[in-house]
């Protein structure tokens, strides 16, 4: 990977010098899914807007377990860099209706069809994993969330997710709570701790839950490599991050990225947002 | 051609050629995007027919900068808000604008489309769509969708059903984007419209059809902000290519009643 060698290097690419192809995306959601208001999400907790109308549309609930890509449906549209280059991510921005914290990640892997009410093991990528990353495939920063689809049962208990993780060393475990008020609403999306020890994962083999929470509903699993973290303070205002200037540093796009959106908003207000993504390539 | 460097890039800062714009009343809403333009002064007509729009339309912010075989390049912007509070603004070329449409009829409305054929991104690929309100339609909540070419030259698509009417999503120079069909990554032409439900009032609306070019955050506690593409943040879009023909206009959002005046920074690279 080739990095930006300093400010001038930046600009000169920004301007459509040197093979930069400076390319800045726009994209807007709407706080519907399907053309129906889309359910509230809970204030200081995790939403999904994979599933939010807009430009792009949302995307489809997943069945079985898949590798979601640039091409699919819901994710943010970009072009490919060109001939050997890297696409670096050099800003972003959102200006929402609801404030609160956004993260732009690549969605790695995506299962759905998952039961609220099963205390046998479900499989999530088995072992050998089927199928398995394409990206960030050493895993080394990837995480995972369970994503509600349908509203799951009102008791609470006790998911296990059983995984491999960056050090290719499989059957590790670690838990989360899920099911009852605020981790069973559609569109929740609740990142899954790791164990002591372990900064990613290659594969999830299986998840279970300790006792039913009372409705299958439907939910699912999705490993993805954060991207970039866009702070909002306020309703109305733009939440912008030059990363030439500021961590992450210059995040690097791969070319059939995912890049869909997390949101973890102030208050319990379906979010509607207007944003953008600055891009060079080097 | 493009900036060789930092010297070059501070050079064309202090040539200072821009383009400028006043709003002559406040944004219509808050929170959400504002179609602006209609409050620019001198005032644009209220379209009929649909329109495709370039530099010197009244929607314009201008004068675009004359410049010979090079890129015309967004460096950066001169903002001053009435009210100092916080919020933002889409940078956009506005490709055409129509109206004449009823809020009251519940039947697909083809008066004045379809929309002009685009004479700047004529793929559509990254065009946006948006109903923009004249005349103040119903108190009644509803959903709105369009039928259109998408990028790709695919006829008859159909955007997902969106807020429409009530509070918010009725008053006059207010922007509802679009959200698109599955699968669609821009808009070519927009055939008709449908509203899913009587508002309660004809008023006047339209569609419209414009290019994002950049987000500008203005958050000055002063209310002028001085912005470049370098040295001070806010802008996502720092240098940007302009289209020289380009309507270019701005969409504002923020978090209190503002009006503004500006200016935006351009250059030949």
């Amino acid at each position: 990977m080739a990095a930006i060698t300093d400010l001038s290097d930046l600009i000169n690419r920004q301007s459509g010098g040197n093979n930069g192809s400076p390319e800045n995306i726009f994209f807007h959601k709407v706080p519907r899914v399907s053309g129906v208001a889309a359910t509230a999400p809970i204030a200081g907790r995790g939403c999904s807007l994979w599933q939010y109308d807009g430009m792009p549309a949302g995307g489809a609930v997943p069945t079985s377990g898949a590798i979601p890509t640039d091409a699919t449906t819901g994710a943010i549209p970009f072009t490919p860099p060109g001939g050997s280059r890297d696409k670096h991510l050099i800003g972003a921005s959102i200006a929402p209706l609801v404030a609160g914290v956004y993260l732009l990640y690549d969605r790695l892997f995506h299962i759905g069809g998952l039961s609220g009410i099963s205390t046998a093991a479900q499989t999530v990528q088995g072992s050998p994993a089927s199928p398995a990353l394409t990206r960030n495939t050493g895993g080394a920063g990837n995480i995972a969330f369970y994503e509600i689809y349908t509203i799951i049962g009102i008791t609470s208990t006790t998911l296990t997710m059983t995984y491999t993780n960056q050090g290719g060393t499989g059957s590790r475990t670690s838990t989360i709570n899920i099911g009852a008020t605020n981790f069973r609403e559609v569109t929740r999306m609740q990142r899954i701790p790791l164990a002591a020890g372990d900064s990613g994962i290659q594969s999830i083999q299986s998840v279970q839950l300790t006792a039913t929470t009372g409705t299958a509903g439907n939910f699912g699993i999705t490993i993805a490599q954060p991207l970039a973290w866009i702070p909002v303070g306020a309703a109305g205002t733009m939440g912008w991050r030059d990363y030439t200037t500021g961590l992450p540093g210059i995040p690097v796009i791969n070319p059939d990225a995912c890049l869909s959106l997390m949101f973890i908003p102030a208050s319990a207000t379906a979010p509607e947002l207007f944003g953008s993504l600055a891009t060079i390539e080097k | 051609m493009a900036l060789t460097d930092f010297d070059e890039y501070v050079e064309k800062l202090q040539e200072n050629r821009v383009a400028d714009f006043q709003l002559s009343t406040s944004i219509a809403r808050t929170l959400r995007l504002n179609a602006s333009w209609q409050s620019l002064l001198p005032a644009p007509a209220v379209p009929t027919t649909s329109v495709a729009l370039n530099k010197d339309s009244a929607q314009s912010m201008g004068p675009i900068p004359e410049i010979s075989s090079g890129r015309l390049t967004f460096l950066g912007a001169r903002i001053n808000t009435s009210s100092f509070g916080a919020g933002g603004m889409l940078l956009v070329d506005l490709l055409n604008v129509s109206g004449g449409l009823n809020a009251t009829l519940t039947t697909a409305q083809t008066t004045n489309l379809p929309t002009a054929a685009l004479t700047r991104y004529t793929s559509g690929e990254g065009v946006m769509a948006g109903i923009v309100i004249y005349t103040t339609v119903g108190t009644t909540a509803t959903t709105v969708t369009i039928s259109y070419t998408n990028s790709a030259g695919v006829s008859g698509r159909t955007s997902t059903a969106t807020s429409f009417g009530g509070t918010l999503f009725r008053e006059p120079a207010i922007l509802i984007p679009i959200p698109l069909e599955a699968g669609d990554t821009g808009i070519r032409s927009i055939e008709s419209v449908t509203v899913t439900a009587t508002t309660g009032t004809a008023g006047n609306f339209g569609v419209c059809l414009f290019k994002p070019l950049a987000m500008i955050s203005l958050e000055s506690a002063t209310g002028a902000m001085p912005l470049d593409a370098v040295s001070t943040g806010c802008i996502i879009g720092s240098l940007a290519e302009i289209d020289t023909d380009a309507c270019l206009t701005i969409s504002p959002f923020t978090a209190i009643t503002n009006t503004m005046t500006g200016a935006i920074i351009l250059t030949e690279a």
